[in-house]
């Protein structure tokens, strides 16, 4: 069961009861969830006979009370040797981290399960989110499996797949006429409003808690060591922060060695502003206010975690790179024909930045790279189309089939 | 002067001792940031400003709804009934 002893700023590192506190009301910055981590026996042995969900690591989730844990399986998605890709760009040990596999089809279902359930230990009687699209299903889901009402806010543009995909779950979605940044905001605002847990907004601290599961996963998939490299795509920042916290907390227990991951961060240009300030070599963000990308997921023009993604690109010696739409379909295209995995757009990023950092030498071809998938691809269809090939039609003739296939 | 109506978030109002929703008079932001400080205390200012005397990176303010980091920062000009935001920077996850 968790263990949390409290939570603290990311900044000035002022300390708080863990209750209903989203940021620190001293200087604004996010709050962690710490735990009582010297009461924390993990060892190897002790999962193998473990959940086979984000639930096996339950003593560093912030639950208090198991019996609000709401699951419908997500997490312990297969961490896969990438065999054919790697053979494709030269690389011995690139390893992909499927989380288009989890039950609403992306890494969303982790801080979903982990902000729902919280919602419910807390309480409440609804929930909500602002989203790109894939916290908007996987919100959906699980507060339907917790029995909670939910308010799910989107912007103008989101793949229509993805809205039919939240939609079926019943809650009550609210599109605004506006970028993503503008949905965030009116949600913001409704969580104050109202009692709804947000979980991206007024139940983040606690929500982000379910994302470090992916580095927890990811070291436990190979042996509890960790990867030289993790390429992870980049909207708001969080899950790459969240996987480096998720690492550091295995060093601080005990269960792995200090941890050298280098990682990269991955954006498509149209909403690169992360990209573009590390490139600057600046500290801050210059947010964007028109975002233009393929990857829709990622279009997030005001990344609340942008400056703590620089400082640890800076602190670990990784890379930040942008790719365009083309390259997105490429990567796309190249990740499903090798290794048979069909990612949405984020998931194109994140192969295209790794083309570019092998073409420009930023790679060692023993590296043991891992790529985090975080969304399926049927989930972005619509977008995908124009850049196919269109199908080879013919007669329903074996003649006509064997000047296709007999040639 | 213009008067506007400022929105805090619920848990900095209440630890301030001060209503969720006031009524301020300034020109601009800047002006207003140091007006929020007269009638809530000064470690408002403080919190809602960086070290260097810009805004907060952890800050967002909104004016009618537009992020005042596309209109001129703190020299985002006001005018009468403008309604102003301040919400922590949150945004995606």
């Amino acid at each position: 069961m968790g263990t949390i002893s409290h939570l603290e700023c990311r900044e000035c590192h002022r300390q708080y009861p863990a209750e209903r506190l989203y940021f620190c009301p001293s200087c604004f910055a996010p709050l962690d969830v710490k735990y009582r981590y010297d009461g924390v026996r993990w060892t190897r042995s002790l999962f193998q006979n473990a959940p086979r969900s984000l639930w096996r690591y339950l003593d560093l989730l912030p639950i208090e009370d198991e019996s609000k844990v709401v699951d419908i399986g997500a997490g312990f998605t297969p961490l896969i040797k990438a065999t054919r890709l790697g053979q494709e760009l030269g690389l011995r040990n690139l390893y992909i981290k499927n989380d288009t596999v989890n039950p609403t089809f992306s890494f969303k279902d982790r801080p979903a399960a982990v902000g729902v359930s919280k919602a419910l230990e807390f309480g409440l009687k609804a929930v909500g989110c602002a989203s790109t699209g894939n916290l908007a299903a996987a919100t959906a889901a699980y507060a339907a499996r917790a029995g909670l009402r939910c308010y799910i806010f989107i912007p103008r543009e989101v793949e229509p797949e993805k809205i039919a995909h939240a939609q079926i779950y019943s809650p009550t979605i609210i599109q605004v006429n506006g970028s993503y940044d503008a949905a965030n905001r009116l949600a913001a605002q409704a969580a104050e409003a109202y009692d709804v847990g947000v979980v991206n907004i007024n139940l983040r601290t606690y929500y982000v808690e379910g994302s470090k599961t992916l580095g927890f996963e990811i070291a436990e998939q190979l042996g509890w060591q960790t990867p030289d490299h993790i390429v992870a795509p980049v909207g708001s920042g969080a899950l790459l922060h969240a996987v480096s916290k998720g690492l550091e907390e295995l060093e601080q227990i005990g269960l792995i060695g200090s941890s050298r991951v280098k990682f990269t961060a991955a954006q498509g240009e149209g909403c690169a502003p992360i990209v573009e300030a590390f490139r600057r070599g600046s500290d801050t963000v210059e947010p964007v206010e028109h975002p233009k990308t393929l990857a829709k997921s990622l279009a997030i023009g005001e990344p609340g975690d942008g400056i703590y993604v620089l400082r640890k690109l800076r602190e670990c010696g990784g890379y930040a790179e942008q790719v365009s739409d083309p390259e997105i379909v490429e990567g796309i295209r190249l990740l499903a024909k090798t290794e048979g995995i069909f990612s949405e757009p984020a998931g194109g990023v994140v192969i295209g930045a790794l083309k570019r950092l092998v073409e420009a030498g930023k790679v060692d071809s023993d590296e043991t790279i891992v790529c985090l998938i975080t969304g399926s691809g049927l989930k972005a269809t619509d977008s995908l189309i124009p850049y196919l090939p269109r199908p080879l039609t013919t007669e329903p003739e074996l003649g006509q089939v064997a000047q296709i296939i007999g040639r | 002067m213009p008067e506007v109506t400022v929105t805090l978030p619920a848990s900095l109002a209440s630890a301030l001792g001060v209503s969720r929703e006031l009524k301020i008079e300034a020109q601009n932001l800047r002006e207003l940031i140091r007006a929020l400080g007269e009638r809530c205390g000064t470690t408002l200012t403080q919190r809602l400003l960086s070290r260097e005397g810009g805004l907060n990176p952890f800050v967002n303010i909104y004016v009618n709804g537009r992020n005042v980091r596309f209109t001129g920062g703190l020299e985002t000009p006001l005018k009468e009934g403008d309604e102003i935001l301040i919400i922590p920077a949150i945004a995606g996850g």
